[in-house]
């Protein structure tokens, strides 16, 4: 039969010119050796420009390191004025049976499947490191809270509890605000909180999970659901909970303003987050991300108008209400009751060179934050990133109003 | 007459051959081991043959009802340094333990060069494509060989896979894997693979190498070795996203 085979098998001859360059490929040697001694550590010096020329120059330091049993990540920051060092994690990681883990310690919790903002990242909150208009930069930086947590795989459901003790009731309205070095347990750890969640992965390209997270103020239910077809990811994330709604909290923390708390203070009421988008990848490889966000608490088109006037008709409120609007977003929170976060990433546009564009948007008034991003590397140690960020709306816009109608920001980054 | 009687013979030939089902079968073992396994794997894209970039990662297999869950770890580049990439079917999760983030991500998100997260992973042709075997013809292998291939069509029937469409010619003689053309839903070429350089690996005779080349500008190439593969007993905890920021692997 092979006889056959070789006789009458058309002769078509593929793949010739590919192949062309053959020999310089299989001239490389393959080195698959890794260096396990080295410790993880990243170097940042950025330097920050904006159209008010407050120039800023800063060093970062981290040193985070992942063994058998224990993970610590320490951060250093230096600038002109500020030099903090800080402990973003540091905890023991065990085993009480097979598929069951537990960790003590400072632990970073982070939940969500959306990619702007995370309805149910309930460890959120006046704990980033970076102080940025943007939620996403926020949620990377931040420190750990004091906890223990237990997870328990079993075959399509994963059960995580997590509890975290209140340390201390003394709490700094800002982080900056705090000394530069400590544990900053006031930051972390203010109030009792529980969680529990369940995940559950038996449906075929769905994800989903369910979560209940208890503080001293609230009962919250949070749910994520995510959907994969072809090259589309659709999610959504929820999270209700009956309670003070962020700005309620910053307004009273902040000022008892009685016009302040005649328009915008909410007493205790239903609240619904919910983050819905999609993510696409082209076959081009760029990976776009479009979602929306609904906070019910939030300051619709009526509550924004009123904001505005509010801040114009008595100016000594203007600087309590622009410093409620930077507690709000150390809080990780959203200022409006509808966002719109659009996201796209292009890997290698050119050789070693990535971009990404990122835009948050106010639908009300039309007001965009976005940003253009470069990251260039060099080689396996070395990269440069620049980013140009675009505040764009009128004076009396949610990003309009920002002090600053641009920045830049360039950073050189050393990988040890 | 003549056109005849060829038509006539390659018809008797294809009819005698094994099913395309049975030819991918046989094929699939050899790129897959049916065990849980590790094996480090080396990524390096080039530009006319000009290397340019390069990606050392390990890789942690596991089969379960004919499909593959796997678990990539970044050793280098030193930026990338152990992010996580976790696949149990169309599901896949990105890990960056420096910002804690853990992402849902698309398996045709590129990994490096014309490598999507899906290449590295392992596939099952012959569970996820209708296949149907066209001919036998003769191909040039990876290393400029001429081989005797099976040639088959492959149409998705499965949505866990990342190309609609492919082409894939495998040895008449001993069943290896020899090329491969990938198509977008348009049938429009986005890369070609070639699988080369057969060594002994955990129990027979496996392709340790897949060159891949851009379906429109083959003067972009990005090559896939790998090597070290060893059996290991993997913990279905592995596979879970919870379980990403507790993976330790030194």
């Amino acid at each position: 039969m092979k006889f056959l085979y070789l006789l009458f098998a058309s002769v078509i001859i593929v793949g010739a010119n590919e192949l062309d360059f053959l020999d310089e490929i299989d001239s490389d040697v393959a080195v698959f050796e890794e260096d396990k001694s080295a410790l993880n550590i990243r170097t940042k010096i950025s330097f920050l420009k904006n159209s008010h020329s407050d120039d800023a120059k800063t060093f970062y330091l981290n040193v985070r390191e992942h063994a058998t049993h224990y993970l610590y990540d320490f951060r250093v920051i230096a600038d002109e004025d500020i030099q903090s060092f800080n402990v973003k994690e540091l905890y023991y990681q065990g085993k009480f049976a097979k598929n069951s883990f537990y960790e003590i310690g400072r632990i970073n919790i982070k939940e969500g499947i959306a990619r702007g903002y995370n309805p149910t990242d309930y460890f959120k909150g006046t704990t980033s490191l970076t102080l940025s208009n943007d939620t996403k930069e926020r949620k990377d930086n931040r420190l750990g809270a004091i906890l223990f947590s237990e997870t328990l795989f079993l075959d399509k459901f994963t059960l995580k509890g997590i509890y975290s003790p209140k340390i201390s009731v003394d709490k700094n309205t800002f982080l900056s605000d705090v000394e530069h070095v400590g544990l900053h347990l006031d930051e972390t750890n203010y109030h009792d909180r529980a969680s529990l969640y369940v995940d559950y992965s038996g449906f075929k390209d769905i994800t989903s999970s369910i979560i209940l997270h208890y503080n001293e103020d609230n009962l919250n239910f949070g749910i994520n659901l995510s959907y994969v077809y072809s090259n589309w990811i659709f999610y959504v994330e929820n999270s209700l909970k009956r309670a003070q709604n962020d700005i309620t909290k910053s307004i009273y923390t902040m000022s008892e303003h009685p016009l302040i708390e005649e328009k915008f203070a909410q007493k205790n009421s239903y609240i619904n987050e919910v983050s819905v988008g999609f993510n696409y990848t082209s076959e081009s490889n760029i990976v776009t991300t479009v979602e929306y966000i609904f906070n019910s608490a939030g300051l619709d088109s009526a509550d924004w108008e009123d904001w505005f006037v509010l801040g114009k008709q008595n100016l000594s409120l203007g600087g309590t209400l622009s410093t409620l609007r930077g507690k709000i977003a150390e809080d990780e929170s959203l200022m409006s009751q509808d966002s719109f976060f659009i996201f796209s990433r292009v890997s290698d546009i050119q050789t070693n060179l990535d971009a990404s564009f990122l835009a948050w948007l106010n639908p009300y008034d039309g007001s965009t934050l976005s940003q253009i991003g470069l990251e260039y590397a060099y080689d396996d140690s070395m990269q440069t990133n620049f980013y140009f960020r675009n505040y764009q709306g009128n004076k009396e816009s949610e990003y309009g109003s920002f002090p600053n109608d641009y920045e830049f920001l360039i950073e050189g980054e050393y990988f040890f | 007459m003549k056109i005849l009687l060829t038509l006539l013979t390659a018809t008797i030939m294809l009819l005698a051959s094994p099913t395309a089902q049975e030819i991918v079968q046989k094929s699939d073992k050899i790129r897959n081991p049916s065990s849980s396994f590790y094996q480090k794997g080396l990524i390096t894209e080039y530009k006319s043959a000009k290397k340019i970039d390069s990606m050392l990662i390990s890789i942690y297999s596991k089969e379960e009802n004919g499909q593959f869950k796997t678990l990539v770890r970044i050793i280098k580049p030193k930026k990338d340094r152990d992010k996580l990439i976790l696949r149990d079917g169309n599901t896949m999760w990105l890990y960056d333990p420096n910002s804690k983030a853990i992402a849902q991500m698309s398996p045709q998100q590129r990994l490096m060069g014309q490598s999507s997260s899906a290449d590295v992973m392992s596939a099952n042709f012959a569970r996820d494509y209708k296949l149907t075997l066209e001919k036998v013809e003769h191909i040039k292998d990876g290393a400029k060989k001429e081989r005797e291939c099976y040639k088959i069509s492959m149409e998705a029937i499965s949505s866990d896979v990342s190309y609609p469409f492919v082409e894939y010619w495998v040895d008449v003689e001993n069943f290896y894997p020899i090329h491969a053309r990938f198509y977008s839903v348009t049938k429009e070429l986005l890369k070609k693979s070639y699988y080369r350089k057969f060594k002994e690996v955990l129990g027979r005779v496996r392709p340790t190498q897949v060159l891949i080349f851009d379906g429109i500008d083959s003067s972009k190439a990005t090559k896939m070795e790998f090597a070290d593969a060893k059996e290991k007993e993997i913990s279905d905890a592995w596979f879970n996203k919870e379980y990403l920021s507790k993976f330790y692997e030194k």
